[in-house]
């Protein structure tokens, strides 16, 4: 009698247990802060054919900003997909490869290393951290990622990246109906992992050649991560193409630096500060900027199209080879990408005019 | 390990799964463990004064219990050579020896208590009135984790043993239990030995209705704690720690935030406290007995903290009342005082004794005995005013049994306790007075035109503590009609029970205060 007792007290504990997790999960769905931009690229990523993506795009905001899949599909039929996050650290972008890796077997996965020369500020940054994870799917390497952020910020605990709530659960005071609704409506995703950037911040020309020459140090932890995400991927059997995107600060130690890497860890590497490379892709710094280091969508067209040549070139990457059902899709994204990439042109910068000159006021 | 924290669930859940599993005359080995487990992750820098207490009173104890035994051997070896008179000589030696351990293990006991916990205020004082910056040298000095509590239940078994309430425990691992069971050890309730120590000793077999009252006691706190305590905790904090910037009903509003506060969060822990000791089959005693309905100030202070209360009534209250001393004082002081005051004499010493008592236990500042003196005031005047007011109210023919009275007596014996809040609460006793002074001011209209949304608290916010609130007050309604809630709950069909505590569980999760971006206060009873 009493062992049927401690059986059921077990078995109710364990259903109690289980439902309480279930109602936590399901709640956090709710409250995580909703980033239509976030939330739906992870979404159309594990709605993607598996085995679809030739191309993985993976990094921060720079590359984020400065591929577009879309103009690799109408240019050349490379079907790519970019899975990044904006002030990601390096870990996140193992994470977005590791996971992508389960997804897809890509032949060739772009890298932005972004933050190989940088400490990264985990306290700083938490919000950002939430965002690389927030919208991923439950798995022992979310887990594992989320207790690495947790390492290196003490005022953050492990169970609130499994359980959202427990970090977002204050904003029951302030949440709308919009709010609500929102987080149970889903908008498809045609950037493809793409952010854009439809605006243009006024810059100066720049000349990598005019600036400091010293090289730079790795950041130690950023080095481990992006070297595990080299080796990643070329041990799935993909060529990895390590890019850095346009960048008003950057200096030429730093592409000294990341060149020594790529060379350390057998990767390819393109700059898009040299200026072999600004010649290449006709970029215009005064324009095709957004701020000093994000392309608008102007200069994500003008280096996306030197890149899907690159890629043709150098990896034989398979063009037009999708089946009809993902072309079809791939079109479609296409057409909603133009109309926003027409837009912008008309609206924003085809009419922007240059700021006057000293001489000038 | 703060009681809230999922640390503190698995730590518990733990140590349940091994008491059910090692066999029954072992559990209390379990218990012991666990208990210097969890002081040992909580304050392991102030175990050793918990040791020194433990170990003290133990031996003390048995110090103690020898005298009677060497008595009883020496009357027994005596035989019938020994006549009354001796007898009674031997006994009054051997109890004069007791008291003298007794006052001994008190004096080293408490002496160390003040030290720790006073000793620190005291040089702070003493520097600030000399301009002596030196004598802040002891800034470091810790305060040992439950000092009060366990120091207060420890010496109360050297009392009780002192009075012969009981013999001596001859197992020092057995009271070291007593001292130190870790649900009570942070705050409390104060338990005597002869109500704890057998059930921690005798192990508790499996009994699954015990363990499902003891998971609702242990939710209901966490909610008092997380989502009443903590919420209304912002409002009061802000008042109190900015307290030059309001006047009039945003202080009112304060303390009365604090009034609700402390209540939720000592009550809340101690049903914690509850819950996990009657997992392992232990009942401790209630703390509270809703003492906000209370209809007077006497009342008040038997339904709060009752076991602070019994604790003073046995070793403060009862021995000054009762002494011969001040009975005599009481005879002597009629010719001046007159009959009435002067038999009340010796009660009213008794009354300011223990009041001061409570309001140092509370701590060493000067606010925490203005704060017993306050209750003092009242309570004493009371009982010296009582026959004048039995004849106003006989004047103005109020009958004394209607509800609206009783309703008006609570909401009196409320406003005397939401007031001595301030100084409970107030960072100093100056910025108390300062507060109740200021509290006059006629200012109602910051209710109506949203002002009081700037305390921290937006509408939401008040509206969802008001819900909780009332909730609470139905439950205590129930409660003080004599249903039990848990019991009720147990009658309900499954599907229903666990809807309920599923809501609980997800409203903790949602409504509690806790994680980044807040500041949870800790229990404020551990601070104590």
């Amino acid at each position: 009698m009493k062992q049927k007792r401690v059986i059921e007290l077990i078995i109710k504990s364990i259903v109690f247990l289980v439902l309480a997790f279930l109602l936590t999960l399901g709640v956090g769905y709710i409250y995580v802060p909703w980033d239509h931009e976030e939330s739906a690229q992870s979404k159309s990523f594990y709605d993607a054919v598996p085995d679809s993506v030739d191309v993985l795009i993976v990094g921060s905001s720079t590359v984020r900003n400065g591929i577009s899949p879309n103009e690799l599909w109408h240019n050349y039929g490379i079907s790519a997909h970019t899975r990044g996050n904006s002030r990601q650290p390096a870990e996140a972008a193992l994470f977005n490869l590791k996971e992508g890796l389960k997804y897809q077997k890509p032949k060739v996965v772009i890298l932005g290393v972004t933050h190989l020369m940088v400490a990264y500020d985990y306290v700083e940054n938490e919000p950002f951290l939430r965002k690389t994870l927030d919208y991923k799917k439950l798995s022992p390497l979310k887990i594992k990622t989320a207790s690495e952020y947790v390492e290196r910020n003490e005022d953050q605990d492990l169970l609130s990246y499994i359980f959202p709530v427990i970090r977002y659960h204050s904003r029951w005071n302030t949440m709308e109906y919009e709010d609500l609704r929102q987080a149970l409506s889903f908008e498809p995703d045609f950037r493809r992992g793409q952010y854009r950037v439809l605006e243009i911040r006024d810059h100066e020309i720049f000349d990598l050649d005019d600036t400091d020459h010293s090289l730079v140090a790795y950041d130690p932890n950023s080095y481990k991560y992006y070297k595990e995400a080299v080796e990643t991927a070329q041990a799935a059997g993909a060529k990895v193409l390590i890019v850095s995107m346009p960048y008003i600060k950057w200096s030429y130690g730093q592409y000294e630096a990341v060149k020594a890497f790529a060379d350390e860890v057998g990767a390819d590497y393109l700059d898009f500060s040299t200026d072999e490379l600004v010649d290449a892709i006709d970029l215009d710094w005064t324009v095709d900027m957004y701020d000093s280091k994000h392309l608008n969508l102007e200069g994500c067209r003008k280096s996306s199209k030197f890149i899907g040549q690159y890629l043709i070139d150098h990896y034989g990457v398979p063009q037009w080879s999708c089946s009809e059902e993902v072309a079809a899709k791939y079109d479609a994204d296409y057409d909603l990408y133009k109309a926003e990439y027409d837009k912008f042109m008309k609206e924003v910068y085809l009419v922007h005019e240059e700021p006057e000159t000293e001489e000038e006021k | 390990m703060s009681f809230t924290s999922l640390n503190f669930l698995l730590f518990v859940a733990l140590a349940v799964i091994i008491y059910f599993l090692v066999p029954l005359k072992h559990r209390w080995l379990v218990l012991l463990t666990a208990s210097y487990a969890f002081y040992l992750i909580s304050s392991p820098e102030s175990f050793i004064f918990m040791l020194i207490t433990t170990v003290s009173t133990f031996y003390g104890g048995l110090a103690m219990g020898k005298c009677d035994e060497q008595m009883e051997e020496k009357v027994r070896a005596a035989g019938d050579s020994l006549d009354r008179a001796g007898k009674k000589a031997l006994k009054a030696e051997a109890k004069a020896k007791k008291k003298r351990l007794m006052i001994l293990i008190l004096v080293f006991n408490f002496a160390i208590l003040a030290f720790m916990k006073y000793f620190r205020v005291y040089l702070k004082t003493l520097s600030e009135i000399f301009d002596a910056e030196w004598l802040r040298f002891n800034a470091g000095i810790l305060i040992p984790l439950g000092i009060s509590f366990y120091t207060f239940q420890a010496m109360s078994y050297i009392i009780d043993l002192n009075r012969g309430k009981y013999k001596p425990d001859k197992n020092l691992f057995k009271f070291a239990l007593f001292v130190s069971w870790f649900p009570l050890i942070v705050q409390g309730p104060i338990s005597r030995y002869d109500q704890l120590a057998m059930q921690l000793q005798e192990g508790h077999e499996f009994d699954y209705t015990r363990i499902k009252f003891g998971g609702q006691l242990i939710m209901w706190g966490f909610f008092k704690k997380l989502v009443i305590a903590d919420r209304i905790a912002i409002l009061a904090n802000t008042v109190f720690d900015n307290y030059q910037d309001y006047r009039g009903m945003y202080l009112i509003i304060g303390a009365l935030a604090y009034t609700i506060q402390i209540y939720a969060d000592f009550s809340g822990g101690i049903d914690i406290a509850r819950g996990v000791s009657q997992i392992f089959g232990i009942e401790l005693e209630n703390n509270f007995e809703r003492p906000y309905f209370s209809r007077s100030l006497t009342e008040f202070w038997r339904r709060w903290h009752m076991t602070l209360g019994h604790w003073c009534r046995d070793y403060i209250f009862y021995p000054i009342s009762l002494s011969k001393t001040f009975g005599k004082l009481g005879r002597n002081s009629r010719r001046i005082l007159g009959d009435r005051v002067g038999k009340l004499f010796p009660v009213i010493v008794a009354q300011l004794a223990t009041f001061l008592t409570i309001g140092i236990w509370h701590g060493a500042q000067f606010k925490y005995i203005a704060y017993g003196l306050y209750q003092a005031f009242f309570i004493v005047g009371g009982m010296l005013l009582e026959p004048y007011l039995l004849k106003l109210n006989e004047l103005l023919h109020i009958n004394t049994e209607a509800g609206t009275w009783k309703l008006f007596q609570m909401l009196r014996t409320f406003c005397i306790v939401v007031f001595g809040r301030f100084f409970s609460r107030a960072h100093r006793f100056r910025a108390a007075v300062h507060m109740m002074k200021a509290s006059f001011v006629f200012n109602p209209a910051i209710l109506f035109n949203g002002k009081i949304y700037t305390l921290g608290l937006n509408e939401r916010d008040f509206s969802l503590l008001i819900t909780c609130l009332l909730l609470w007050l139905c439950i205590s309604i129930a409660q003080e009609k004599g249903y039990s809630i848990r019991e009720v709950l147990s009658r309900q069909n499954t599907l229903f029970r666990w809807a309920i505590y599923l809501i609980g569980f997800i409203s903790i999760v949602i409504f509690g205060v806790y994680g980044v971006g807040y500041d949870a206060s800790t229990f404020i009873y551990r601070t104590f």
